[in-house]
């Protein structure tokens, strides 16, 4: 056989050389920007509509602000400290978009093997996905600082307009290689697979917690409101320079402040120190990177066991088999089971405000039927949409409803228990009397019902994997009908309490809704 | 493998009447009529994009063909889905299971979906884990399979219910030689029995060797049919490979190897 050189017969390409890290990262970025924006053209005008509002915004917002600084010269002490938290603030997003980048961007397969097998060093390979991971720590909070910057470039704040960004792209690289350490080491300690799941259920959690805490005051009735102001204002004014048993202004805490409004020296410590940390990042971490690339190829180094008996098999059949194997999946899933049971978290304070002064009374029964209703309507979204094997299912010969009913029961019969249960427990400590009870019960079975036959009407066809992702929400008229119906009997119920007759028409409310999403439905489940 | 029901001869296991398909104005399957009988293992080869799969997902129901009709042991996909469905499995190239599930739990929800009683089933999923290698994995969950053990495990699910018809696409994708040989006996052993099997492969020599008769499609239509031997024939060549590439118009022009 006779072998070629195959020789580029097009012009060189201007640019980077092939193989190099300008011309990986070139390429990375392209991918980068097509998977945010979509491949659509829309992507950028809506980009850059939000910079110009953001611009605008900055501009009017900053003109106030900085009429009391001197703009030219060094930030004064009594700005360094709400600067520094402001920066901290955005620190904390990028190192959580860097982690959750990170596993994305190393263990996700698509194209690593591909470049692993390459001749491409993996050095190179590990330093372009870093700097993605970099990119994709700076996107959060640069919806906030690039407006800022043209914004002080705009009102002739030379000192901010050109800090700014350069803090934010210093931190962007602090952020990915605590970003790239944190990944690594967790993938070292859980395998790539757990740490996955790990960070997806620790993000929710982190997320939900920072929005408890921000709902406090819905939950503390607003009681010593203004005291709590006063105490966190004081904290904030005393931490400056000198003040509150704070280091003073030349000690390194204040430096990232100092150099977001490019002080000469602070500015070009934080620059080297960034690029240095991120560049024996990228060195000491390219071995562990490697291995935990083979690890993704190769099957799991433990095995999860199910509960499957060791002896003879026992099996279940018809609408059975369909329900055990809804609940195993979701069971199984802690990231799919932590994310349904967070929606509930978000619900909360919207309760606690709604039912405040209503006492347990109003609190129990109004939140039973509201949280078994959402429960319902996120696993319905799990059982009826996102369906791992829908060529399985067609091509079965089970009906189709028949499938339907058993998946919308899946999603039902957990929330009609908890929901007994719970109102079993109100109605035992006396927080519901008898007859209350009793007109709870069809309202928890209408909502938890209804909730799944409307997701049921709209299915939305989804890989579970995807199941929460923004983009596989439901159109904007289905949330809209889902509100009302569970608006609609979380206010009877609240009505219910205390024996208001306008509960009858939030009924008649959330009865229309239900008429409409079924009136709506789609074709293929009529 | 157990014996499918036997059946009257003069029905055909799978007929095709004109089957046609569109994509986009494209025609990817036109005008395709075919007859499989019972105790047949029927190879449908063809070129990439020739419409083998979109052939085989219209079979199974999954497609909707734009005319034409399929049907299976007399009953038509198109109006009497259920009964066609009853008696048949489609196992496609990349078969799509549960991750989360054990084998055994994989097999339950599929034996489910058949109808099968769970007293039936379990024994069959049993006797099917067994043979196909897969009982001491059984208390593993599926994502931690290799995806031999994957295919297998697909195999498994289409054969609980004891089908009288077996679509297979690439059943042999991803299997290795004990595997693929163990596959090929079954299928050998079901078809003697009486079951009748269609599939798809780009592996020639398994439909010379295992194939009653051969299918080729190209460009959407059945441009030839026949034993192995009568393909040779008409074609003049020595290897089904080679009849095969003259069939389908995919000769390799000399100069083009030498190249190479």
């Amino acid at each position: 056989m006779r072998t070629e050189t195959v020789k580029a017969s097009s012009p060189r390409a201007r640019g980077s050389k092939p193989g190099s890290l300008p011309w990986l990262l070139k390429k990375q970025l392209l991918w980068q920007w097509q998977a945010l924006t979509g491949g659509q053209r829309m992507g950028l005008y809506t980009a850059l509509g939000v910079l110009i509002l953001g611009v605008v915004g900055g501009y009017f917002a900053l003109r106030s602000v900085l009429a009391d600084l001197p703009l030219n010269a060094p930030l004064p002490d009594v700005a360094l400290g709400p600067v520094l938290l402001a920066q901290a603030f955005l620190l904390t997003l990028m190192l959580s978009a860097a982690v959750r980048a990170s596993l994305v961007t190393l263990f996700t397969r698509g194209d690593l093997d591909l470049l692993l097998q390459s001749p491409l060093p993996p050095r190179v390979v590990l330093a372009s996905r870093a700097l993605g991971v970099s990119l994709s720590a700076a996107l959060p909070a640069g919806l906030l600082v690039v407006p800022l910057t043209l914004a002080l470039l705009v009102l002739g704040v030379w000192r901010g307009g050109v800090g700014l960004p350069l803090w934010w792209l210093s931190a962007s690289l602090l952020a990915s290689s605590a970003g790239l350490w944190l990944t690594l080491g967790l993938v070292r300690v859980l395998g790539v697979r757990r740490t996955r799941t790990a960070s997806a259920v620790l993000g929710a959690l982190f997320g939900a917690g920072i929005f408890l805490a921000t709902q406090w005051a819905n939950f503390s009735g607003g009681r010593g409101r203004g005291q709590q102001s006063n105490a966190v204002f004081e904290a904030l004014s005393s931490f400056a320079p000198g003040q509150g048993g704070w280091p003073g202004r030349e000690a390194w805490l204040w430096l990232p402040a100092r150099a977001a409004w490019l002080e000469p020296l602070p500015a070009l410590l934080l620059v080297l120190l960034s690029l240095a940390v991120f560049a024996v990042s990228v060195l000491a971490l390219t071995r562990q990177f490697v291995n935990g690339a083979q690890e993704i190829a190769a099957p799991e180094g433990r095995v999860r066991h199910s509960r499957t008996a060791s002896g003879k098999l026992r099996f279940v059949s018809g609408s059975r088999a369909t329900l055990l194997k809804e609940w195993r999946l979701i069971g199984r899933d802690p990231e799919l089971l932590s994310r349904t049971l967070l929606q509930l978290v978000y619900l909360l304070p919207l309760l606690f405000s709604v039912t405040r002064g209503g006492g347990l009374r109003a609190a129990g029964g109004t939140g039973v039927i509201l949280l078994t209703a959402s429960l319902t309507a996120a696993l319905a979204h799990l059982t009826l949409n996102a369906e791992d094997a829908p060529d399985l299912l067609i091509s079965a010969p089970r009906s189709p409803a028949a499938l339907r009913r058993d998946k919308w029961l899946a999603a039902v019969i957990p929330t009609v228990l908890i929901g007994l249960v719970a109102l079993t427990v109100l109605a035992l400590r006396g927080a519901l009397g008898t007859s209350h009870t009793l007109f709870l019960l069809p309202l928890l079975l209408l909502g938890t019902g209804g909730t799944a036959l409307m997701v049921l009407w709209q299915p939305l066809p989804v890989r579970r994997a995807d199941a929460f992702k923004r983009s596989q929400r439901a159109p904007l008229i289905n949330t809209v009908l889902t509100l009302l119906f569970q608006g609609g009997l979380s206010a009877t119920a609240f009505a219910a309490s205390s024996g208001a007759v306008w509960g009858l028409a939030t009924l008649a409310l959330a009865v229309i809704a239900l008429g409409v999403a079924y009136a709506m439905r789609r074709s293929d489940v009529r | 493998m157990s014996a499918p029901t036997p059946t009257t001869p003069e029905i055909a296991a799978l007929e095709l009447r004109g089957l046609h398909k569109s994509f986009a104005g494209r025609a990817a399957v036109s005008g395709l009529s075919l007859r499989v009988q019972p105790g047949e293992l029927y190879a449908l080869l063809g070129p990439n994009g020739a419409g083998k799969t979109t052939t085989i997902r219209m079979i199974a129901g999954l497609t909707k063909p734009d005319s034409g009709e399929a049907f299976i042991y007399g009953h038509s996909v198109q109006h009497d889905a259920q009964a066609a469905k009853q008696v048949l499995a489609y196992l496609p190239d990349d078969p799509l299971l549960y991750g989360k599930l054990s084998a055994p739990e994989y097999l339950e929800f599929v034996a489910g979906l058949w109808g099968m009683d769970a007293a039936q089933a379990a024994p069959e999923a049993e006797r099917l884990l067994k043979w196909l290698n897969l009982w001491d994995h059984r208390q593993e969950r599926v994502e931690g399979f290799s995806r031999g053990m994957k295919q297998k495990l697909a195999m498994a699910g289409a054969l609980i219910h004891r089908p009288r018809l077996l679509l297979l696409d690439e059943p042999l994708t991803g299997l290795d030689a004990a595997a693929s040989r163990q596959v090929k006996d079954a299928l050998r052993q079901y078809v003697d029995d009486g079951g009748a099997v269609v599939l798809t492969t780009h592996i020639l020599e398994v439909a010379e060797r295992m194939a009653e008769r051969i299918g080729i499609i190209g460009g959407g239509k059945l441009i030839a049919e026949g034993t192995p031997e009568e393909l040779l024939a008409r074609t003049g060549t020595q290897t089904l490979e080679d009849a095969f590439l003259s069939l389908t118009g995919l000769d390799v022009p000399q100069t083009e190897v030498e190249v190479l």
